[in-house]
């Protein structure tokens, strides 16, 4: 249903949006000094597409418990230091579960489900948190005020608040201490055709990432044939990272 | 014959106390301030906060002092509102209490943020879906009408206005103190959160808690001001405890009914059970400090007579406000510790983030000084108001008698 | 009134600049620029008036939007800039843009969270293709 919504209000929105943009460089031109083009210098190109929805399958039933290669490679894209303090932050993590009736255990890693209706985003004072366009959930941390009310919210202990001060940060990935964060599905990866780093490296091909709204991509095949699982489907957030075995 | 008039604290006889008041607000002040500086330098990494419990002391300090900023406003809504002359005299002290905590409670809040330094991107960034962005405007509008209020108290011309200010005070402090719960009630993901009787149990929360502490205000100044200041007493100060009774006593019954409805869903079965068993200081925090200290002592206190009865309320208003701190505590802190669930059906064998295991956590200096500032700003406030302003009512030989 | 604001601004930049350039005597720190690396985006005047502007549009096309290799883009910034001694803009008090920022007394704190430094951005790959 969701998805149909947003197709619907697809062509709209982009129309909308470039006659936006035509206003904004009439405005633009308008506004500053002579002999300043501000929109000539910051013309762009390739932004996050609304006719997407990123998501990703998680499958337990293909993950090797002794395995974190995904966890390390999100630690090292992402320019993490390796947690050792309950104030360290994961973006990812292992889990291992064992099923209370059978005893069945399992094993999967978890990050930020990227939902569709996210109560991050929406407990959010100041709309730090925001999803774009894709679907993908960000915290746009100049005006974060590090509130902690997300990571309050959040029911898939999915969002981090940073604790410590942080020198070394990635190129891409600018971070820094008194705002929240979490996963990004590699964003700075996706925005450039690149898969997260964390899927790129699993040695199982237990993490698919596709477009939710692509009926031919392979995360949409394999949700068609398998019975994926949606985490605390009672609260109706629609998360854009289903799991299967679980 | 001698009349009740407003006056402030007589400098001469009465600045031994004063300036001990202060210094005690200085010292708390300046320990918030280190704790500040400290928080700002070294980042939350030196607080005994985690990613599990986020919120932490200076939080539990926070929401007493704003919870408790509500309540102490019923004394001047029982006079203005409800038309209870014998109230009179002490709503100006009830409504500059108010503003006293609320002011303290917000900077600790505010201090404690990640990037306080970015207060005005709050004041100026809103997403009206999120409690906090409402909140703003509820604590801001608050004070405005606190100030307008007092105007009212003390210019002639303006007392016609009384009533109606009162009244509009009266209204907005609900909805404030019902936003307050609701930025819990609102959480949806947490098992110990996400209700909509948080409204109303805040509320209930907020009238003993603020009429607790209005009651050592008070009797703390009429003990400061010795002869003359008119305290509480007679059939004033029984009626004035049987109050305290009836808050108290129905901030009991709505944390009772919560925990009982959450007992009966499924889903928050096991909350409960660790609040009332097995959560350790939380269960001892909920049935020693919040249900025997913080309830049925104050309710025994305040519902029997005999003895002094001044020193019983005192008394009372103690547990009270220990009873306070006790549920707060347990209530933020114990809700967060509690582990989020999930994968249901699941137990967690192993976790690279402590997933189905109860956090542990322990404040450090940093906190604990933090909050204690945002006390010693209410203290300041309180203690130069009453100084150099007539907020509290004194026995005065009538002039020209 | 926002315009008006901005006008305020870069009237007082503008001021800083100037100050900068013509009282070298009087010693307010110069930045160093180094023409071997190449055109800025824009001229130096524009650059000093506008550079916040530029870099808080294209830090919401960015952050927002998901704009990626953008003609302003912050580390492309930091790798031009950055003083050959300190291989950074904001590690000593002579780098560029604190050096700037210290005079003008504009508190800056882009670098609690972006590297500030150009061998880290070297080393870690520019525009992201690692």
């Amino acid at each position: 249903m969701n998805a149909t919504v947003q197709e619907r209000e697809q062509p709209l929105n982009r129309e909308r949006r470039s006659w936006l943009s035509h206003f904004a460089a009439l405005a633009g031109a308008a506004m500053v000094a002579p002999g300043v083009h501000l929109l000539a210098i910051t013309s762009a190109e390739g932004a996050a597409d609304a006719k997407k929805r990123w998501g990703m399958l998680i499958d337990a039933t293909r993950c090797d418990p002794h395995c974190a290669r995904c966890v390390i490679a999100c630690h090292e894209e992402n320019g993490l230091p390796t947690p050792t303090r309950a104030s360290d932050v994961r973006w990812i993590r292992k889990v291992a579960l064992r099923e209370k009736r059978s005893g069945r255990e399992v094993s999967l890693p978890v990050m930020c489900l990227h939902c569709a209706n996210p109560p991050c985003r929406d407990v959010c004072p100041t709309g730090a948190t925001f999803k774009r366009k894709d679907g993908v959930v960000l915290v746009d941390r100049h005006i974060c005020i590090g509130c902690r009310y997300c990571v309050m919210a959040c029911p898939y202990k999915a969002r981090n608040f940073v604790y410590a001060p942080v020198r070394e940060q990635r190129n891409e990935v600018p971070r820094g201490a008194g705002c929240a964060e979490g996963c990004t599905l590699c964003v700075h990866r996706i925005d450039r055709g690149r898969l997260p780093a964390c899927v790129e490296q699993c040695p199982n091909r237990a993490l698919i990432f596709g477009d939710l709204n692509d009926p031919s991509s392979e995360l949409v095949q394999r949700l068609q044939s398998i019975s994926a699982t949606i985490l605390r489907a009672d609260l109706r957030l629609d998360p854009a990272v289903r799991i299967h075995g679980v | 014959m001698a009349e009740v008039q407003f006056w402030r604290l007589d400098l001469e006889r009465y600045d031994a106390v004063f300036y001990r008041l202060l210094v005690t607000a200085a010292i708390l002040l300046v320990g918030g301030g280190i704790a500040f500086f400290a928080l700002e330098h070294e980042g939350h990494a030196i607080t005994g906060m985690s990613e599990h419990v986020v919120w932490g002391f200076p939080h539990v300090m926070a929401i007493y002092l704003i919870v408790a900023a509500s309540g102490v406003l019923n004394v001047a809504s029982i006079a203005s509102v409800f038309g209870k002359k014998e109230y009179k005299p002490y709503a100006p002290l009830s409504a500059w209490l108010s503003l006293a905590l609320l002011v303290g409670g917000l900077s600790v809040l505010v201090l404690d943020l990640g990037q306080p330094g970015r207060l005005t991107v709050a004041m100026t960034h809103f997403n009206f879906r999120s409690m906090f962005a409402w909140n703003v405007f509820l604590y801001t509008g608050l004070m405005v009408l606190i100030v307008g209020y007092l105007w009212t108290m003390y210019d002639r011309r303006a007392t016609a206005y009384s009533t109606a200010m009162g009244s509009a005070v009266f209204l907005w402090r609900l909805v404030l103190t019902s936003g307050t719960g609701l930025i819990f009630g609102f959480l949806v993901g947490r098992d110990g959160y996400g209700s909509a009787l948080m409204a109303p149990m805040f509320l209930a929360l907020s009238f003993a808690w603020g009429w607790a502490i209005f009651l050592l205000v008070q009797e703390g100044i009429a003990r400061w001001a010795g002869e003359g200041q008119v305290a509480l007493s007679g059939e004033l100060l029984s009626r004035a405890r049987r109050l305290l009774a009836i808050f108290v006593a129905a901030a009991l019954y709505f944390v009772v009914v919560h925990l009982l409805t959450y007992a009966y869903f499924d889903r928050h079965e096991e909350f409960v059970h660790f609040i009332v068993a097995e959560g350790g200081i939380y269960s001892i925090l909920f049935w020693i400090g919040f249900v025997g200290v913080g309830s049925v002592f104050p309710l025994i206190l305040t519902l029997f007579q005999g003895g002094d009865a001044r020193l019983r309320t005192q008394w009372a208003a103690w547990a009270v406000t220990i009873g306070a701190f006790s549920f707060l505590y347990l209530f933020i802190i114990g809700g967060q510790a509690y582990p989020l669930q999930p994968f249901a059906g699941y137990e967690v064998v192993a976790s690279g983030f402590d997933d189905g295991q109860v956090a542990s956590y322990s404040p450090r200096w940093p906190e604990i000084l933090l909050a204690l500032g945002g006390g010693g700003v209410a203290l300041l406030i309180v203690s130069v108001g009453v100084r150099v302003w007539p907020l509290t009512p004194v026995l005065r030989e009538k002039i020209g008698r | 009134m926002s315009a008006r604001f901005v006008a305020g601004r870069r009237w007082f930049l503008a001021a800083a600049a100037a100050a900068m350039v013509s009282g070298a005597a009087a010693g307010p720190p110069r930045p160093q620029v180094y023409p071997e690396r190449g055109p800025c985006l824009a001229e130096a005047e524009q650059m000093r008036r506008e550079h916040h502007v530029l870099l808080k549009h294209q830090r919401r096309e960015s952050v927002r939007e998901g704009v990626r290799d953008a003609k302003v883009d912050f580390n492309r910034c930091v790798a031009c800039h950055a003083s050959p001694v300190t291989q950074s803009v904001a590690a000593a008090s002579s780098d560029f843009c604190v050096g700037c920022h210290a005079y003008a007394a504009v508190r800056v704190d882009c670098f609690n969270c972006h590297q500030p430094s150009a061998a880290a951005l070297m080393a870690q790959g520019r525009g992201g293709a690692r």
